[in-house]
């Protein structure tokens, strides 16, 4: 399937609009005249954060904008024909022949139950798409465009057996499956590891070269660089700026685009503020140490060190860490890096003392931490705390924001320095909110009414109530937007610099890793592979799996 | 070929269909309320609902079909079967809440006990709470009544430990769940000792949707005493419990569908109502 019939554009929209019918009857208005063509062999990318109206846009043309929506358009062809009168009988007829579309989620986009292979012929039996014979041959013939080698062994295969990068091979397979030209890629490679992304990558560019005309969604302008030839920036469902991509990313004109771009952690920017906030006033702890750039001085206090720690499940046999050891002097910040499956979460939990080493030991300010039982550490717990990927999980789902607050000041109202006046608790509670840059009459709101990026500074702020020492922060901005994750990230060095906290900072994504760290540890396979200063270990990596890592790296400016 | 104009309506793109809702209720869940307020009205103060005596015999008119005089008819001596159904509502609601406190009561401590307790105990009461899972509700009830003797207060120990297997099972996937969830450790991790963690964090969050648990159980152990009252295993004839009643027509069904239709419907329209609150309040509080 290579000679491709059509020649003109796939897709030509303009002056489209979408609203959305809200509970209440009013109307809200997602997306504002906007206007693109997708032609074949080219990429063109929607990007924006979320809320911008992006995926909307995209499944406009399949028909799919979703509940409530109402659709318009000035022009709305799709492979020259006018989708603005179709019935849901041809809406049908086109989606996955004519237009395929690639999901974000493989784990939930593809049945547990149905193997990988039943799921991709599904996509032909609802065209009535050949004989069973024939359907077979193009499921293999699919699996193998979407770069499955051997594609026999994945015919029978469910999804969870998969990868995470196989089972998005098998989304891609499973849209390419009845032949579409134009293909409709939303946020493709948003969960996958850094180099199962930099092979999807390349996947997509193969299929651009194969006369597909792409569509791609994406929040990571890095992503964008690397595959689009024109480029949409969408803010709140209207298009800030467009062009071609190497116009729009090198030489942006909206201050939106600008911010945006600002906003990605580079390494000839390590260190200084990402956003456009300025630097909270934040009152410094008496006798907190100013953090310099000590990394390497033997005499600089250590906060945390780990010697040989080691952790084996029985129950899997294999080991999830294994010979860990490292320090972490005084307010600096040692990051962590590796893929899903390294162990990263094992150390977050082990450092956290939510889980105790098989082997080795954690020490706290040279004082026993791992080695303490539950009941010893319960007085000293308050010194490390933890910050998680996902906080709406870790708020108890009966709390408030201010009761979340309130509760973490009141289990440590007896320690010294502790709050145990409650009048005195509850403006403690609304002094931490305005230091992590929050509003004070976000107080009685419940966090699910809460943006990511804010739950995420509600989460940083009850860790602060316990008055820690160190911070565990476990992927702490992996699900937040580029800009939000630029505002957090700020936060975080606005706190350690006043308050001297010395930080752990757990991630899979190395840019933010190398603009947070003054020395990186990288895992693999629950070893660690190469440890040193952020600097000489990511620019000029000695393993050569760190190497990997480092080339897997998207750059959102087109390399000359 | 270009159009300018807006066709606002032209591509239509929303496959959800539509439902009535009343104040945000839906229709039916609003409806259910409605009758579980009546009932609510006849089990405290009858008299508001109903202005007969349940007990009035009236030889003349027995057998009235459901007309201006009775409107459900009467019985083969001649009561008026509404006011006996308004009446019975106490006995029925009393039955089906005290029952479902036992059954919930006994769930709470073997579904707790086995979540929270150490591995080896869970092991036992999990193994135990599965072999009263495989006996059916009426088998362990009827094994309970044969051994207590018939009456109201046996069918309500009966109805309840009865169900206690079911409520156990959900209470501890709930404590379960509750006990693995992030915001446990975070609780651990803010420094509180593994005594506070269970009483603060877990047992809050697992005793709240038990409430919903208890709603829906309401309505299944009416449905359970009813039928074994029927039996003639629950209250005694003159009684105008439903189950009886439902029971004392059916000698009668040729010549007096009535007598038995309307306590029946009664029974059904009480679980129905119950399990449909019941499930209205558990997506509230789940999807939340």
């Amino acid at each position: 399937m290579t000679t491709r019939e059509y020649t003109g554009p796939l897709a030509e929209v303009e002056g489209l609009r979408v609203e959305f019918e809200r509970a209440d009857g009013s109307r809200i208005t997602a997306v504002h005249d906007l206007g693109f063509s997708v032609e074949p062999g080219k990429i063109t990318a929607l990007v924006g954060e979320s809320g911008s109206g992006k995926s909307v846009s995209a499944r406009s043309l399949i028909g799919l904008a979703g509940q409530g929506a109402r659709v318009g358009a000035e022009r709305l062809d799709v492979l020259g024909r006018d989708a603005r009168a179709f019935t849901d009988r041809q809406w049908r007829s086109i989606r996955g022949r004519e237009v395929g579309l690639i999901l974000q989620d493989a784990l939930t986009s593809l049945d547990p139950l149905r193997p990988i292979g039943r799921e991709i012929s599904g996509a032909l039996t609802a065209h009535r798409w050949g004989t069973r014979d024939t359907r077979r041959a193009r499921v293999l013939d699919a699996l193998a465009e979407a770069g499955l080698d051997q594609p026999e062994r994945y015919v029978r295969a469910r999804s969870g057996e998969l990868s995470g990068g196989q089972r998005q091979r098998a989304l891609i397979a499973q849209a390419l499956a009845a032949g579409p030209q134009l293909l409709i890629a939303d946020e493709p490679t948003t969960a996958l590891d850094m180099t199962v992304q930099a092979q999807i990558l390349d996947l997509f560019e193969r299929l651009r070269d194969r006369g597909h005309g792409i569509l791609l969604i994406s929040h990571d302008l890095g992503v964008v660089g690397r595959l689009a030839d024109t480029v949409l920036v969408l803010g709140e469902g209207r298009v800030v700026e467009s062009g071609s991509a190497r116009e729009v990313l090198t030489a942006p004109r909206a201050e939106y685009t600008r911010a945006l771009l600002r906003a990605i952690p580079d390494p000839s920017r390590r260190g200084q503020r990402l956003s456009a906030a300025p630097p909270l006033a934040i009152e410094g702890r008496a006798g907190a140490p100013v953090p310099a750039s000590t990394a390497g001085d033997v005499t600089a206090d250590t906060a945390v060190s780990a010697r040989g720690v080691g952790r084996t499940y029985t129950a899997r046999g294999g080991f999830a860490l294994a010979d860990i050891s490292f320090d972490v002097p005084r307010g600096t910040t040692l990051g962590i890096v590796g893929e899903s499956g390294s162990g990263k979460s094992t150390l977050a939990r082990l450092l956290g003392a939510l889980d105790t080493p098989n082997t080795g030991e954690i020490t706290v300010f040279g004082e026993p931490w791992s080695a303490l039982s539950n009941r010893e550490r319960v007085p000293v717990r308050h010194r490390v705390q933890v910050v998680y990927q996902d906080p709406l999980s870790s708020f108890d789902p009966r709390h408030r924001v201010i009761t979340i607050l309130l509760d973490a000041l009141r289990v440590n109202a007896d320690r010294p320095g502790g709050i145990t006046d409650r009048a005195a608790q509850r403006a403690r509670a609304l002094e931490l909110l305005t230091q992590v840059g929050l509003s004070t009459d976000l107080a009685d709101r419940h966090p699910l009414s809460l943006s990511g990026g804010q739950r995420q500074r509600v989460a940083i702020a009850r860790a602060l109530a316990c008055a820690p020492d160190v911070l565990i922060l476990d992927e702490p901005v992996s699900a937040l937007d580029v800009s939000v994750q630029a505002q957090v990230l700020d936060l975080l060095q606005d706190l350690q610099r006043a308050l001297g906290l010395t930080y752990l900072f757990i991630s899979h994504d190395l840019a933010v890793i190398h603009h947070v760290s003054d020395r990186v540890l990288v895992l693999r396979h629950g070893r660690a592979v190469e440890i040193g200063e952020a600097d000489q270990v990511l620019q000029h990596p000695e393993n050569a799996y760190t190497r990997e890592l480092v080339a897997a790296i998207p750059h959102p400016l087109p390399t000359p | 070929m270009t159009q300018t104009q807006y066709s606002l309506s032209s591509v239509r793109q929303d496959l959800r269909p539509r439902r009535v809702r009343l104040w945000g209720i839906p229709f039916g869940v609003a409806l259910a309320l409605a009758f579980a307020l009546f009932l609510l009205v006849a089990a405290v103060a009858p008299q508001i609902v109903a202005w007969g005596d349940p007990f009035a015999t009236d030889p003349a008119a027995a057998f009235s079909a459901p007309g201006a005089a009775h409107i459900f008819g009467t019985d083969h001596a001649g009561r008026d079967i509404y006011t006996r159904i308004v009446f019975g509502a106490q006995q029925s609601l009393l039955i089906g809440v005290a029952a479902t406190a036992i059954g919930v009561g006994g769930g709470l401590i073997l579904g707790l006990g086995s979540a929270l307790a150490p591995r080896a105990v869970d092991l036992v009461v999990g193994r135990l709470i599965e072999v009263l899972f495989v006996f059916p509700t009426v088998l362990i009830a009827l094994i309970l009544i044969s051994i207590l003797g018939s009456g109201i207060g046996p069918l309500i120990v009966a109805v309840g430990l009865g169900t206690v297997a079911d409520s156990a099972r959900l209470i501890r996937a709930q404590a379960l769940k509750v006990k693995h969830g992030e915001f446990v450790a975070a609780s651990r991790a803010l420094g509180r000792s593994s005594t506070a963690v269970l009483l603060q964090t877990i047992a809050p969050n697992v005793i709240r949707p038990i409430f919903v648990i208890a709603t829906l159980g309401v309505g299944q152990a009416i449905l359970w005493a009813s039928s074994l009252s029927f039996l003639g295993l629950g209250a005694a004839p003159p009684s105008p419990e439903w189950g009886t009643m439902l029971a004392d027509g059916r000698n009668y069904l040729q010549v007096a569908w009535w007598i038995s239709l309307f306590p029946g419907l009664f029974i059904t329209l009480s679980a129905l109502s119950l399990t449909i609150i019941g499930r209205f309040l558990q997506q509230r509080t789940e999807g939340r």
